[in-house]
């Protein structure tokens, strides 16, 4: 799971649960795989994301780095931005671990690379 | 005491009415034998068969118990519905003898025996009382609730003097009155008028007259037992003289909540439930009593009542409200006796309450062959072949429904996946197209993505594919494709974070109406604002035009590559229902739902459709169709999958329900329906 899907994900799923957002992220094996830069395309991402919720999700699992917390004003043009962002957002995955929803406390595993976000029965 | 005192007098000479009589006697016996093929005994019997003494000529029940009670003990009385005769028991002959001594050829005493007048009697013995098959029963249809005693006598005498009935003379000159004489009954509204012929309420024309006041008591008892969620706003006073009824009818979806109340006041009456399948069953509703309709009652059932003077019903329906009529010591019949027996009760005036609320917004039902909010304008044959076909295969409650595609979808992917991957690496073009369009820094969320063909696509876009199989989702993160396991009934995403979504060839997989209209909710949710989403749906109509789509075409070319191949002739169709049928791994719930043939036209929409696996990778080629699968082979195992194949207009029919979505473009592709639609700006 990449940093950019957690940016997406929510609990919200849950039974009673009404943001479910962010994700607490839980890891046992983050990898790091180099992913080809396209700065036009991370522009173009960075603005449909939760920036302090990627941040935060990046520093709980130690991948922050020297990425500002706040978003910079010029971050179309900064191409050493966005390289940083390109780095957290494509490059870092979780493969093993539990996302675990800000609520009720559930977790969610991934293994392989793979979450699952599937619920029981009673928790629909 | 002596022997046999009655014997046919043939041979003797007979008086003038005595021979009238024996010809009634032996017509009599004539019907006895048609009707239940039972030769009457000459020798004397316990069983005594009643000529003229049954609900086909109006003698009641509690009549014919008085009536023989006077010579001993009766064990039993049986009658039939609509037959002219009934049978006693008597717990001796003796006492039996003296009774046909005495009643035989006598015109019952009016009305100290019998209601009805010059009725007379014609007696014979049986051997034994013919085997009785119960067509009235008391079982009421699912979601039925019947209250006795909701309300006192003097809060019924209040209830009935609220009621101003107008004058019927003035009724034709004065337009404003919410009160007419039906062809069948007299009917007054309040709250919203009922509208016969649009068979509706007009939302924005309340009426001045609102609920009477008298009725709160009522209201305030059934909400605080929580019988009802809210208090009605429209109440429709029936009042049935006997001999009146109402046809046969399930109140409007879209007109009221998923609640109906029913008063009964003045009198008893059997209404009449229908289902759609044909089943029957007549429900007692008591005088004073509060009927409530939800779910199948509500919406699947008929309700009616039959216009007749009287109506035949369970004898302990009845004793349950009133002393027993004979309840005098041993002379009574048990009650186990009275379980499955029949007797009769005659009608008086009976005005019904009835109380609704009406709704705000289309039906919700789960329903959608009796619903009117589902089936406008374009699809009508769609919901005239569903009320016909499908109605008893599909599951009736959203876990049934779970269980099904838990059974038929879910666990078949995961069987199947690596060969149903196999069969799959051809994206279908236009589905392509649509991606390739997507302007750069899009995100997309592929909702059932199965093995990943397009997560593939268009690099300039960031996609996460999800589904529901654990198994086709390793497949995909195998390609290196971001990818989720999740159900499309719940997608983990927060709301508005995707500009673009598809989800090809997975909402037919949903068993219900309702599932379908929830997974178009929640991609609908996950979408932002002005973003677009691309659905397709294996189409009902596999030759469109005269063009046959490729899924009907693979048949001719499989067919005959079978023939080149090993000279034989088909042996290895992979469309052979026998074989279907025995290699089945899951069929719980094979025997409701029709298995469909391979490679042929839909004549359902709703079935299972099997899938050969094959343990090997195949040499397929992948077309344009959803079905793909492969060349059959005896030794491989079939898995069956849930589909419900749409109708022309059926997709953008279910995209009109969800609130917030419009449909941008819709078009047929190669044996799938296909919209396009936009989540709308907020305004």
């Amino acid at each position: 799971m990449k940093l950019i899907t957690h940016n997406m994900l929510s609990s919200n799923i849950i039974k009673g649960v009404k943001n479910g957002y962010p994700l607490g992220i839980q890891a046992t094996d983050v990898q790091v795989n180099e992913v080809d830069f396209n700065p036009d395309f991370v522009a173009r991402i960075i603005p449909k994301l939760q920036w302090p919720i990627l941040c935060q999700a990046a520093e709980s699992i130690g991948h922050l780095g020297d990425l500002p917390k706040e978003l910079i004003s010029d971050f179309e043009s900064n191409e050493e931005f966005l390289k940083k962002a390109h780095h957290i957002l494509m490059e870092i995955e979780v493969k093993e671990g539990n996302l675990v929803c800000p609520e009720t406390g559930r977790k969610f595993p991934i293994s392989n690379g793979i979450l699952n976000m599937l619920l029981n029965e009673d928790e629909v | 005491m002596a022997e046999p005192v009655f014997r046919v007098p043939t041979g003797i000479k007979l008086s003038k009415s005595d021979r009238k009589t024996l010809k009634k006697h032996l017509r009599s016996q004539h019907t006895l034998f048609r009707h239940e093929k039972l030769n009457l005994s000459d020798e004397v019997s316990q069983h005594i068969v009643v000529g003229n003494g049954g609900l086909g000529n109006n003698v009641r029940r509690e009549e014919l118990v008085n009536i023989f009670s006077k010579y001993g003990s009766v064990v039993d009385v049986l009658l039939k519905p609509r037959k002219p005769y009934a049978f006693v028991t008597f717990s001796t002959v003796q006492e039996s003898v003296r009774a046909f001594q005495d009643i035989h050829g006598r015109t019952m005493k009016c009305p100290e025996e019998l209601s009805l007048p010059n009725v007379t009697f014609y007696l014979s013995f049986v051997k034994e009382v013919p085997g009785f098959e119960l067509s009235t029963s008391y079982l009421h249809p699912p979601g039925l609730i019947l209250l006795e005693d909701m309300v006192s006598e003097s809060y019924e005498h209040k209830l009935l003097e609220c009621v101003k009935w107008e004058n019927s003379e003035a009724e034709t000159s004065e337009e404003s009155a919410n009160s007419q004489i039906l062809k069948h009954r007299r009917v007054k509204h309040y709250g919203y008028e009922f509208i016969y012929g649009i068979n509706n309420v007009d939302r924005d024309k309340p009426l001045n007259e609102g609920i009477p006041i008298t009725c709160e008591e009522l209201l305030t008892e059934l909400v605080n037992s929580h019988h009802i969620s809210c208090r009605p706003d429209q109440l429709t006073v029936n009042q049935y003289l006997p001999g009146q009824g109402i046809p046969p009818h399930i109140d409007t979806h879209s007109a009221f909540e998923d609640w109906i109340i029913s008063l009964s006041l003045g009198s008893q009456v059997i209404m009449d439930f229908r289902h759609p399948d044909g089943r029957h069953l007549p429900v007692l509703v008591p005088q004073r009593s509060v009927l409530i309709m939800t779910g199948e009652s509500r919406y699947v059932w008929t309700h009616g009542i039959t216009p007749r003077k009287s109506d035949v019903v369970p004898v302990n329906a009845l004793a349950q409200q009133q002393p027993r009529l004979n309840a005098d010591g041993d002379r009574s019949e048990s009650a186990d006796n009275l379980a499955d027996r029949l007797t009769m009760f005659q009608r008086n005036t009976r005005t019904s309450f009835t109380f609704r609320k009406v709704l705000r917004g289309p039906c919700k039902c789960k329903y959608p062959e009796q619903c009117d909010s589902k089936q406008k304008s374009s699809s009508k044959d769609v919901s005239n072949s569903q009320t016909k076909e499908n109605k008893s295969s599909l599951p009736d409650t959203d876990k049934e429904a779970a269980m099904l595609e838990k059974l038929h979808v879910h666990e078949v992917y995961e069987e199947i996946a690596d060969h149903f991957s196999d069969t799959r690496h051809k994206a279908w073009p236009k589905v392509a197209e649509f991606i390739r369009l997507q302007t750069p820094g899009s995100v997309m969320i592929d909702a059932g993505c199965g093995n990943g063909k397009y997560l593939g696509i268009n690099p300039d876009i960031y996609k996460i594919g999800c589904d529901r199989s654990t198994r086709l989702c390793h497949i995909c993160k195998d390609q290196n494709f971001e990818v989720l396991v999740s159900d499309i009934l719940a997608l983990p995403y927060r709301d508005n974070c995707c500009d673009v979504a598809i989800s090809i060839a997975v909402i037919h997989h949903l068993s219900t109406w309702d599932r379908r209209v929830r997974a178009l909710e929640e991609i609908v949710r996950i979408l932002r604002p002005g973003g677009k989403a691309l659905i397709s749906v294996w189409a009902f109509e596999q030759e469109l035009c005269k063009q046959k789509s490729n899924y009907l075409k693979e048949s001719r070319i499989r067919n005959k590559h079978s023939q080149k191949k090993d000279g034989s002739v088909n042996t290895h169709r992979d469309d052979s229902l026998q074989e279907d049928m025995s290699g089945s791994c899951l069929e719980q719930r094979a025997n409701s739902l029709e298995v469909h043939v391979n490679r042929t036209h839909f004549d359902k929409q709703d079935l299972l459709v099997p899938w050969h696996k094959k343990p090997t990778s195949s040499d397929e080629k992948c077309g344009t169709g959803e079905e793909m699968s492969t060349k059959g082979n005896h030794s491989k195992p079939v898995f069956h999958r849930f589909y419900h194949v749409f109708k022309d207009g059926e997709l953008n029919e279910l995209v009109q329900h969800i609130p917030g979505a419009r449909v941008t473009e819709a078009y047929y592709d190669k044996g799938n329906w296909c919209v396009i639609l936009e989540k709308v700006l907020e305004s």
